[in-house]
């Protein structure tokens, strides 16, 4: 931080307006993120109120009483709070750890091999990123059904084994679930990965090449080393979102079964099987803010524990 | 809150892109057929019906209509309902014949709004929550409670505006039916024209695979009735013939979201926990989930599993049962039954099915309130949305084309009065057939699709006024000051709910822990809050 005031005071005002000038394009790209950031983000912030109130169409959001925390109550009421609660935060927990572990790897494999076969490695990598929770949904039934599924009927016939009814044994999902997760989520986070190793100057390694170091010395010492901030700015991001779960992946993956609950149930999905009945938008409100909330306080408190260890790394 | 709304956005660009794509269509289909309409119409019956309406409609409605003529302006109410299929390619069509109608007799164009039975709910709460126009909406799966809480609902008796503008509702109905739309005296609905009542735990096979393994169904029927009504010996046997004669295919299935309200002759209000066990003779609330009823239903299903009638995959199951029937992969499945089940469920599967019935014929508390139609509160024009729909109630000829689509493309006149396919035309290519006329506002005065008998809606007010009926008619619980306890119970029982109900689960062992888990997210008060209800319901309709 405080080498960073002292590189700005050190700009003459000539040299910030050149700065400036160089920089306009890159806002420019950047403004129709920030608009749909601010149209998506922070318009609809002012509807946070309706957590707090007693809704009434007729009356409109502002007009409508207010209800103090009763719309809360839902959360926290039942038993279902912790496993609801666990669940979210452990799974999202292990996503960041398995999703950052192997999208580096895959990342630095990718960067490695030659220019035209990566390129197709690439889309076929990323393409599960790119459809919809209830195709996965199937395909991943494809594989799991009881009576029909590629697993039951070839697999475990081929090994002599008894079927498995999985979508009613809850024991294998926690797997299932980080898997299906990894291989839907890896291309789109290793991009981010391999597009900063790209960028990195290649004279590092030529160097290292000529003094004599192998392939696996040259990823420890250079590459891990420089994807650090990169590796930390998306985990913070990722830490910010961790009491928000994939809505699709824990309800369409395992076809809503009942039998598995205990251990694909998270916030997202209780409140959807409480609310789908009762199509209360206030109590949908209130786990928004609650999420929200939790979130943001998880970010701060990450960013803290980043800036006390590494200063630089951090976001603010 | 976001994924919904970008869901809503791309249901709205998908939908425009459907209405862009059968547009062409739409414009060539009209007129060539008026002529004949008018005569089919004329010689329909129920006109009965239609002539006292316009008898009763009132100065002020052709006042109504006289002015909005005179403006100049076609002002659009856009009405929404589901069906199981999702929008249909016709719907443009459909609705620009029945504006032909509106026009005219109303000076109002119709839209019509039409979305799958799986997202009709969220679509439409998004919808009435947003402010979008929808001026008449069926709160089937919405759920009328849920929406008179909201406010989404207009009080009819505004103004008089359905005294004013409404006299052929009024007309179609008996005031307890009209008074079931009554939540603390203010009417915010009016009832369906429907099978109020329903045959319990009934099962549909189809003919072929009957005639197959060789069982006699035809000595079994009674003079003019078109259920089997029979017992489980006969239907486990049946079931065991199947099974033994297909194994390749699944023996039976039950949609999961209704077993116990179309197995079990009980009444529920609003939700399964807290109900009616014994309806008819007592207002008591009791606990489904310790019942004999619940016990026995689960132990049977248990059996049938075992047996290896219900497939393996029954629990992830999401496809509708008629589909699976049409498709060759089922063999049974359970419905409700109603006068007109048979050829309903045969349109459904595509082949002719035969109805066996287990339970009573019974009458809910919310048989007048589950499927209402209500005007959005935040309607531009209540009278015009007033005036469509008492036209859609009264009007043959609209509610034909609501009904069945339009004449000519959709359906055909038979020589007898019935009507059926267009020519060229079947179940499978037909642009307009939704099967829910249930959900119709009046499906009485629309044209009898062929199969069923011309008297078929005697027979429904006959079965609707025999149906043993529960004390609690008329009945509707709020749960909204439980919507906490509701929404833990809602969770743990969706938990066991299929795999009991399935027979996955033995009800030795699944029911006991189901209970306890139940006890815990507040059963017993929640179940003490519907009693109290009930019981300050019961002393002001004067119930005993």
């Amino acid at each position: 931080m405080a080498e960073q005031k002292k590189y700005k005071q050190k700009l003459s005002p000539a040299k910030r307006k050149s700065l400036l000038k160089r920089s306009i394009p890159i806002y420019i790209m950047a403004l129709p993120g920030l608009i749909y950031m601010f149209i998506n983000n922070y318009m609809p912030m002012p509807g946070i109120i309706l957590a707090f109130k007693n809704y009434k169409a007729k009356n409109g959001i502002y007009g409508s009483k207010w209800a103090g925390l009763k719309n809360f109550k839902y959360l926290f009421s039942t038993q279902d709070a912790f496993i609801i609660t666990r669940n979210t935060i452990c799974y999202n927990l292990v996503f960041i750890i398995v999703n950052t572990v192997f999208a580096i790897l895959i990342a630095i494999i990718l960067s490695e091999l030659t220019h035209k076969i990566k390129k197709v490695y690439q889309s076929v990598i990323l393409l599960p990123y790119l459809l919809s929770a209830v195709i996965i949904s199937y395909l991943v039934f494809a594989f799991l059904s009881a009576e029909n599924g590629f697993i039951n009927n070839s697999i475990f016939r081929l090994l002599g084994k008894d079927p498995i009814s999985w979508y009613q044994e809850k024991q294998y999902w926690p797997f299932i679930l980080v898997f299906v997760n990894l291989w839907k989520g890896i291309g789109y986070n290793c991009i981010i990965y391999l597009s900063t190793i790209i960028g990195f100057d290649r004279s590092y390694y030529e160097a290292a090449a000529i003094d004599g170091a192998t392939k696996w010395q040259q990823i420890k010492s250079i590459t891990l080393p420089l994807l650090r901030p990169t590796i930390i700015m998306l985990t913070l991001m990722a830490i910010g979102r961790i009491f928000y779960s994939d809505f699709g992946l824990f309800y369409q993956v395992p076809q809503n079964s009942g039998a598995l609950l205990q251990v694909t149930n998270t916030i997202d999905t209780y409140v959807y099987r409480g609310l789908i009945e009762l199509g209360d938008i206030t109590m949908s409100a209130a786990a928004g803010v609650y999420q929200s909330i939790v979130g943001f306080i998880l970010v701060m408190a990450a960013n803290l524990a980043v800036r006390k260890l590494d200063p630089d790394s951090a976001l603010f | 809150m976001k994924r919904r709304l970008m869901a809503l956005l791309l249901t709205g660009v998908m939908t425009c892109g459907m209405l862009a794509g059968c547009g062409g269509g739409a414009a060539e289909s009209t007129g060539a057929d008026e002529a004949v309409e008018e005569t089919a119409d004329e010689a329909g019956e129920a006109t009965e019906s239609d002539g006292a309406a316009e008898a009763a409609d009132s100065a002020e409605a052709d006042a109504a209509i006289q002015e909005r003529k005179d403006s100049g302006e076609t002002p659009t109410v856009v009405i929404a309902y589901m069906n199981f299929a999702g929008s249909p390619a016709g719907i443009d069509r459909v609705a620009s014949k029945l504006s032909e109608i509106t026009e005219e007799k109303l000076g109002v164009k119709v839209e019509l709004q039409i979305m799958d039975a799986a997202s009709y709910s969220q679509n439409m709460n998004l919808m009435l929550a947003s402010g979008e126009q929808v001026d008449l909406f069926n709160a089937v799966s919405v759920g009328f409670m849920p929406c008179v809480n909201k406010g989404y609902t207009l009080d009819l008796e505004e103004d008089d505006l359905i005294q004013k503008y409404g006299q052929g509702i009024l007309s179609a109905f008996r005031e307890d039916e009209i008074n079931g739309c009554r939540v603390s005296g203010t009417l915010y609905g009016t009832p369906v024209k429907k099978d109020d009542a329903a045959g319990k735990f009934g099962i549909s096979i189809p003919k072929a695979l009957l005639d197959e393994i060789g069982f006699d169904y035809a000595s079994l029927y009674k003079d003019g009735e078109e259920c089997i009504y029979t017992d489980f010996d006969t239907i486990e046997d049946i079931l065991g013939k199947l099974h033994e004669a297909h194994p390749e295919k699944t023996t039976f299935y039950m949609d999961t979201s209704s077993v116990v309200s179309q197995c079990l002759a009980i009444d529920i209000p609003s939700d399964v926990f807290g109900v009616l066990l014994d309806p008819v003779n007592s207002l008591e609330v009791g606990d489904l989930f310790t019942s004999d009823q619940y016990k026995e239903l689960c132990s049977r299903m248990y059996d049938w599993n075992q047996r290896g009638w219900i497939s393996p995959d029954a629990i992830t199951e999401t496809t509708a049962t008629t589909v699976q029937v049409k498709s060759g992969s089922l063999m049974a499945y359970k419905t409700a039954t109603k006068p007109g089940i048979k050829q309903q469920e045969s349109n459904l599967c595509g082949e002719e099915m035969i109805i066996f019935q287990l339970g009573p014929d019974f009458k809910g508390s919310s048989a007048y309130n589950t499927m209402p139609w209500c005007i959005n509160q935040n309607t531009d024009d209540p009278v015009a949305a007033m005036q469509v729909l008492n036209l859609l109630y009264s009007d043959p000829e609209a509610s034909t084309i609501i009904c069945w689509g339009e004449e000519g493309k959709e359906w055909k006149e038979t020589d007898d009065g019935h009507i059926t396919y267009a020519d060229g035309i079947d179940a499978n290519s037909s642009e307009y057939f939704n099967n829910v006329n249930w959900e119709m506002p009046n499906q009485f005065i629309a044209k009898i699709w062929e199969g069923n008998e011309l008297t078929i809606w005697d027979r429904m007010q006959d079965f609707n006024d025999n149906a043993t009926a529960s004390k609690a008619m008329g009945f509707t619980y709020d749960n909204s000051d439980y919507s906490a306890e509701y929404t833990a119970l809602a969770n743990v029982y969706s938990e066991y709910q299929s795999q009991l109900e399935l027979g996955f689960l033995d009800p030795e062992v699944g029911i006991p822990e189901l209970e306890s888990r139940l006890k815990e997210a507040g059963l017993d008060d929640y179940i003490a809050a519907k009693q109290a209800a009930l019981d300050e319901w019961a002393a002001a309709n004067g119930v005993q």
